[in-house]
């Protein structure tokens, strides 16, 4: 018992006396660690904050809202309210006015003035929760008339100070509201979503001279929304929360599953930097295992001293890694709300607070790889006998061996991936596993193919670089017990950030092009509120001279048991209904425009599983009526889901004449600022009409979606530069540990010049082929991001473009980090004595 | 000093430690709006008053705060135990009425709090409503006599206060009670003026009925007991404030098998002192109240229980000693887990009394709230 | 003892780390083809002295001479120049390149000198051959027993026809009888290749062959009468 604890005790002091005497070994392994459990930690806190801010933000817009209670007529009877509160309890109820108002100290700007209860608001949007410390006294908001709670930013640009009253103008008249406290911060920006003016119901419905509401919130679990829908309410639809804050819904969840791929991308980078990093610090010495099995050490001695260390190693590691994480993500989540604060709300969420899951969860990965990392060379040293452990050729073979067995298993995970992904045709996570397993086929390629790339380039650089060139090659082949798991972490690193970078430019692209197809017309006139155009307006637009047609769209939205969709009814304009199918015949336009049937976009299509020639039903003036699908169209607008039909059918279906929209197509020649006042001149200066320039159109969407992007942008770098710090640390510590071989041939003669050509060499092509790997790995992972994920997540579908620039850029990033990672080594080569490197061993 | 003003006061975040629940955002919100402190424009119980009934037995506006409070110990015929706790909030959010043309418009708030015990099922349910007096969701109304918020409600059966029904359930459980009156109504303080502190105005209306003959059903998890038992009720109404150095308070009501109860409230101080406000009443069977001050009673904690869900650690069994009766009572939960973690966290909860005077064994049941722990 | 076709020649030469002064006025002067063999206990500075006269380390005082020049001079580049075409070394641990096959490594100071590729397969197939090493040419070092592997190392270190072949300890890690096989092995072949020996030993069973040996004792070196 004694002489094992005393045989104990000296390993683990063989074992501190290795990083005692190569202090860079020890800070390169703590640091690769640390760098691995940092960016993990770092992204995922960061994620977490901005998925907790998103949710909060979206409380404020829909909260945990299950269902609503909508009015076919968009409006809701206070006594319906009433009936379900008074009788039909217990139930959790919030009543909600909603509409469009403008501000007569800023008439472009359209607000939403949302009346809501605010006793009843408790576990809905949690917008009180927005209150504190904001000057918000919910008392004063119920009782004073014209009490409104306004965005902070917009009392600002107002010059207004809390307390102030200013104008709102609400159907031609201005009423005056007083701002009693500030809820939210909203983005400047002048088309996008704002945040809501908030008032009391009572105050809304005084303002907007009503006496309904726009809907009811609902909390319910599916037996109180049966018990509800059997109630039978007059004019009412229950309709699934999901779908109905479409606008917001749709770019929030972009948004998240954006997050969560990063998320993924650090995960796997952590994985891999912690895998290489310990895995080379055991791989490293096995020829002192070999030595202490040879004088008795048993196995499971050796395995409990290399454990121990591991676990020393990583607890250390994992330790500095958390809290450099915790620096990562203050940085990032600034960054992420900033981001949400240009696209959505601003919102008081700077100091969330993550869940400890996430410490855990960085826990488990730092101690887990790193002793999983130990683990395997260590029980291969501890299986084999003592004199094979000592052989580093013995080694070689075996790893050899395990990267042909890797190649074998790279089979099953390809079938594996394969499956999940035709499993996953509407699952998001088996669609993510898929992806998973695809990257995982890539990473157990890496070894063997990295074995014939040096195999294939020994020729070139021994060509380029002479002898140098040569072993170097030579040096990468051989030696894939060091450089194996090197090359795949760097790989999978890389050509995640390709990937990523590829889908972006792809979906950009799509994006683009669908602009271009679907904005036919020059200028766009729209009309706020309960008012619309009408067919005179269209006469008086034709006799203008320069106008060459016009096209009219009727937008509304339609409560269906399924959620709510938007309809377009159009009368397109000379360049015809500017859709682009992706199911469907070709005739599906003509025979729409006989009116037999409808378009549904494509996420709609994908949600409901509408194929063409199935039924939709919509809710007509005359009652549920169904409608045949002819195809479906592209639509990146909404993933909520729209329906297209021809003006003249919604007509003659919903009995309604109004007309919100006017695409007005311009002649060439003419001067477009004198068409632009003729059109404002048949509209008038009362009327509250919006106009907007195809270009302003264009312009303004690609700038959301870029901003939509920029922090996917911005992670995706930081996730590629530390994965090129802590892979550059990786392969440094590979090159470092050939010191002595390098003084073999500084001794043979190798010249300074030479020796520093050879590091190079060697880690440069380390990088060259991880960044070769990244390239087709990096594309298929673009490709599933994108027929995949992007159809699981939101039902579109984009062309996958392969541009060259992303995947330069990985190519680059691998190669640059790689040879960065070598300049040291290199540098410390021909330093360092040769003497002395030859005498240690 | 009754529970019921503490209870929004601690709202106002006056007596209590804050709600830490997961989401402190959401929890205390809804009564958020209890925290308009200008007690001057309201009403306020200055001198004694020459109560009316039934008009005082419905709301009083212009006070900033009132509430109707029935708690009770009942039992079915196997002698299955429950106890219930039923109250209604009305708080004024400005002192005059507004006028508004919306039907929404209001000035009255209300709150409600529904508690059951069932002390076999081990099971104990609380849940809470609010609502505007707008709309005819909730209010109150003297004649005949209804207080309701949503269908929760305290109902005249007839055209008299009493018998008055008592409904109120959720999804788990649910009470529909009948009471009705065997003692006369007790008038608290000098003659019905209870002060809360130094200051004049500091102080409420406050009656109780002591001892009300309950009936009915209760239902828990779909299931419903015929049930009989006791109730107490206590209203009061005012435009007080507790003062700033008290922590929270133990108040119990409780009910002896030899018709008399006892009510007593112990405001602690910061540092755990008992407040010299502190104070209650001995009702004799024939209705005789004696008035008991800090110095005639000694309480003594016996037992400690901690809640899972929100940590706090209250004493829940107690000894309450009446040295100048030579009255020695303990008083035991029927039900550890009695706490209401609703927007105001407290525990209160049915307990069950034994005791002795002078030799003579003493039994009974009762209530006791627990706040500020 | 002066003579002007010496190959090594030590000239006052100390080597000291820090106060730890490890040889100390050494004056050497070793002919061309000569068979020198330096011993000493363990740690007594043998190695240091190799690697003083292969440039490997430079004197703390003094200077070295290497077929009449001077080190002291020399950058490192010259350095490596000057090992590349006039010395061969064998080390101890053999030190074989393990990635190259055992013709590659016999090649490899060929191919530093700038030889052909097929200049160098000839050499070292003859060298291999000479050696007994026929088969061996294509196999990688690790493949080899110690003896194979040291006399891989001899042929590496006589490849590309160095003046000068030092010997650190090269039978330090061999069993006895193949230690004399190597040694022998060794002597003969640079006496054949016309290149100046030196080795250093802590055996004294090599001293019958040598043609001078010297000792080191207390940092100083000492001639051994013949």
């Amino acid at each position: 018992m004694n002489g094992i604890q005393v045989r104990s005790g000296l390993l683990a002091r063989s074992g501190l006396r290795f990083y005692w005497r190569r202090p860079w070994q020890l800070c390169l392994a703590v640091s690769g660690i640390a760098l691995g459990v940092a960016v993990y930690v770092g992204v995922d806190l960061a994620n977490d904050s901005a998925r907790r801010a998103f949710q909060l933000t979206s409380d404020l817009v829909t909260g945990s809202t299950t269902h609503h209670l909508m009015g076919t007529r968009g409006e809701i009877a206070d006594s319906i309210y009433r009936t379900l509160r008074m009788e039909h309890g217990p139930v959790r109820a919030a009543p909600v006015i909603e509409a469009e108002v403008r501000l007569s100290r800023l008439p472009g700007r359209v607000l939403t003035l949302m009346g809501v209860d605010p006793l009843e608001e408790s576990g809905f949007r949690g917008f009180s929760g927005f209150v504190p410390g904001r000057g918000t006294d919910l008392t004063r908001l119920i009782v004073e008339p014209g009490a409104v709670l306004a965005p902070a930013p917009l009392l600002e640009e107002m010059g207004l100070e809390l307390g102030s009253e200013f104008g709102l103008l609400i159907g031609g008249e201005t009423r005056s509201v007083r701002a009693v406290g500030t809820v939210l911060v909203t983005s400047s920006a002048d088309e996008g979503p704002t945040a809501p003016l908030i008032a009391d119901i009572a105050t809304a419905q005084e303002l907007l001279g009503r006496a309904s509401l726009s809907r009811v919130d609902l909390i319910l679990d599916e037996a109180q929304a049966e018990r509800i829908r059997a109630l039978g309410l007059p004019n009412a639809t229950l309709v699934p929360a999901e779908g109905r804050n479409a606008a917001f819904d749709e770019l929030a969840r972009a948004f998240r599953i954006n997050l969560t791929a990063l998320s993924l991308l650090a995960l796997l980078v952590g994985v891999f930097l912690i895998y290489a990093t310990m895995s080379f610090a055991v791989v490293q010495r096995r020829v002192t295992f070999g030595v202490l099995r040879a004088i008795g050490v048993s196995r499971r001695q050796l395995l409990t001293g290399v454990m121990g260390e591991a676990l020393v190693l990583g607890t250390l590691a994992t330790t500095a890694g958390i809290l450099l994480g915790q620096q990562l993500a203050e940085g990032l989540v600034d960054l992420i709300l900033r981001t949400i604060g240009d696209l959505y709300f601003e919102s008081s969420v700077s100091a969330v607070t993550p869940s400890p899951t996430i410490y855990w969860r960085g826990i488990a990965l730092g101690l887990g790889m790193t002793l999983l990392a130990a683990a395997a060379p260590a029980l291969d040293a501890a299986r084999s006998t003592p004199n094979s452990a000592m052989s580093r050729a013995a080694l070689e073979r075996s790893t050899r061996r395990l990267a042909l067995r890797a190649t074998w298993l790279a089979l099953p995970a390809a079938a594996v991936a394969t499956i999940l992904l035709l499993m996953s045709s509407r699952s998001l996570v088996l669609a993510f596993a898929g992806l998973f397993f695809v990257i995982a086929t890539g990473a157990l390629l890496v070894p063997v193919a990295t074995r014939l790339l040096a195999r294939l380039a020994e020729p070139l650089v021994e060509w380029g670089f002479g002898i140098s060139g040569s072993l170097a090659a030579r040096g990468m082949a051989a030696s894939l017990s060091r450089t194996g798991v090197a090359t795949a972490a760097l790989s999978v690193a890389v050509a995640t950030v390709v990937g990523i970078g590829l889908m972006i430019g792809s979906f950009r692209i799509s994006v683009e092009e669908w602009l271009t197809g679907t904005l036919t017309a020059d200028v766009y006139v729209n009309i706020d509120g309960e008012q619309f155009f009408d067919d005179s307006h269209r006469d008086a637009l034709s006799a203008i001279p320069g106008v060459r047609g016009s096209s009219q769209t009727r937008f509304v939205r339609l409560p269906t048991a399924a959620g709510e969709v938007s309809l377009r009814a159009l009368d397109p304009g000379p360049d015809g209904w500017g859709v682009r199918m992706t199911a469907g015949s070709t005739e599906a336009v003509a025979r729409m425009e006989s009116a037999e049937g409808v378009l549904v976009s494509e996420p709609l299509a994908f949600h409901r599983q509408l194929q063409p020639g199935d039924d939709l039903i919509l809710p007509t003036a005359s009652g549920e009526q169904a409608f045949t699908v002819l195809g479906a169209f592209r639509d990146y607008s909404s993933n909520g889901g729209t329906v297209l039909m021809p003006l003249s059918v919604y007509r003659s279906h919903w009995a309604d004449d109004g007309i919100n929209g006017i695409g007005v197509y311009l002649d060439d020649e003419t001067d477009r600022e004198t068409v632009l006042g003729e059109i404002r001149r048949v509209f008038g200066a009362g009327t509250p009409v919006r106009f907007r320039s195809n270009d302003f159109i264009r312009e303004r969407s690609m700038s959301i979606f870029d901003r939509t992007f920029r922090i996917t942008e911005v992670l995706r770098i930081l996730a590629g530069v530390v994965a090129f710090l802590g892979l550059a640390s990786a392969v440094m510590s590979i090159e470092l540990e050939r010191g002595r071989e390098l003084a073999v041939l500084r001794a043979l003669g190798l010249r300074p010049r030479q020796v520093r050509a050879l590091t190079l060499a060697q880690t440069g092509l380390l990088g060259l082929a991880a960044g070769l790997f990244a390239i087709p790995l990096g594309i298929v992972m673009a490709a599933l991001l994108i027929q995949v994920i992007n159809v699981r997540s939101f039902g579109w579908s984009m062309d996958l473009e392969i541009a060259s620039q992303p995947l330069a850029l990985g190519v680059v990033l691998a190669l640059s980090a790689a040879v960065l990672a070598g300049i040291y080594p290199a540098v410390r080569a021909v330093r360092t004595g040769v003497a002395g490197q030859l005498r240690e061993e | 000093m009754s529970r019921s003003i503490c209870i929004l006061l601690i709202a106002l975040g006056g007596c209590a430690a804050p709600a830490d629940g997961p989401q402190p955002a959401q929890q205390g919100n809804a009564t958020r709006f209890l925290t308009e402190p200008s007690d001057h424009e309201y009403a306020r119980a200055l001198g004694s008053r020459a109560f009316r009934f039934p008009e005082d037995h419905a709301a009083h506006d212009e006070y900033r705060n009132e509430w109707w409070y029935f708690t009770g110990n009942l039992r079915d015929a196997g002698g299955r135990h429950f106890g219930f706790e039923l109250t209604f909030f009305r708080y004024a959010m400005s002192p005059e009425p507004v006028s508004r043309e919306s039907a929404w418009g209001a000035n009255q708030a209300w709150m409600a709090h529904l508690a059951i015990t069932d002390t076999d099922g081990r099971e104990f349910m609380a849940a809470e409503r609010f609502s505007r007096q707008a709309l005819g969701l909730a209010g109150s109304q003297a004649e005949p006599f209804r207080v309701w918020l949503e269908d929760w409600a305290a109902t005249g059966d007839g055209p008299g206060f009493l018998p008055l029904h008592l409904s109120a359930g959720t999804d788990r459980a649910g009470i529909e009670l009948t009471l009705s009156g065997t003692k006369p109504m007790v008038f608290h303080g000098d003659n019905g003026l209870d002060p809360k502190g130094p200051e004049p105005g500091n102080a409420s209306y406050y009656y109780s009925l002591t001892r009300l003959e309950a009936a009915g059903t209760v239902r828990v998890a779909d299931e419903e007991f015929a049930v009989n038992g006791t109730a107490w009720m206590d209203r009061e109404w005012g435009t007080s404030a507790l003062s700033p150095n008290l922590a929270g308070w133990d108040w119990f009501a409780l009910q002896l098998t030899d018709n008399r109860e006892v009510m007593y409230y112990r405001l602690r101080t910061d540092d755990g002192e008992t407040s010299p406000f502190s104070g209650g009443s001995l009702l004799l069977a024939d209705g005789t109240r004696i008035a008991l001050s800090p110095q005639d009673v000694i309480l003594t904690p016996l037992e400690y229980w901690t809640s899972d869900t929100s940590g706090a650690r209250y004493p829940i069994a107690w000894q309450l000693g009446l040295p100048g009766q030579e009255m020695t009572l303990q008083v035991r939960p029927y039900l550890q887990e009695q706490e209401l973690n609703l927007t105001v966290r407290y525990w209160e909860g049915a307990v069950s009394v034994t005791g002795s005077q002078r030799e003579t064994a003493i039994n009974g049941d009762g209530y006791v709230e627990l706040t500020g722990y | 003892m002066q003579n002007a076709d010496s190959h090594i020649r030590l000239i006052g030469v100390k080597k000291s780390y820090g106060d730890h002064v490890v040889l100390e006025e050494c004056g050497l002067d070793i002919l061309p083809g000569e068979f020198v063999v330096v011993v000493g206990r363990s740690g007594s500075g043998k190695s240091t002295l190799l690697n003083l006269i292969g440039g490997l380390d430079r004197p703390t005082a003094g200077d070295v001479e290497l077929l009449g020049q001077s080190l002291a001079g020399l950058s490192e580049d010259e350095l490596s120049r000057v090992r590349c075409r006039r010395l061969g070394f064998v080390f101890q641990f053999f030190n074989l390149i393990p990635t190259l096959t055992v013709a590659e490594n016999v090649r490899l100071p060929m191919a530093l000198n700038g030889a052909s590729r097929a200049e160098g397969i000839q050499r070292a197939d003859l060298l291999l051959g000479e050696l007994g090493l026929d088969e061996c040419g294509s196999r990688f070092p690790e493949e080899l027993s110690g003896g194979e592997q040291q006399r891989v190392a001899i042929a590496r270190a006589l490849s590309h026809k160095p003046d000068i072949v030092l010997a650190d300890e090269p039978t330090g890690n061999l069993d006895l009888e193949t230690a004399e096989e190597v040694l022998a092995l060794l002597e003969q072949t640079c006496r054949r290749h016309r290149a100046t020996l030196v080795m250093a030993t802590h055996s004294r069973e090599v001293l019958g062959t040598a043609d001078r040996v010297f000792t080191i004792r207390a940092a100083r070196i000492h001639e051994e009468p013949p």
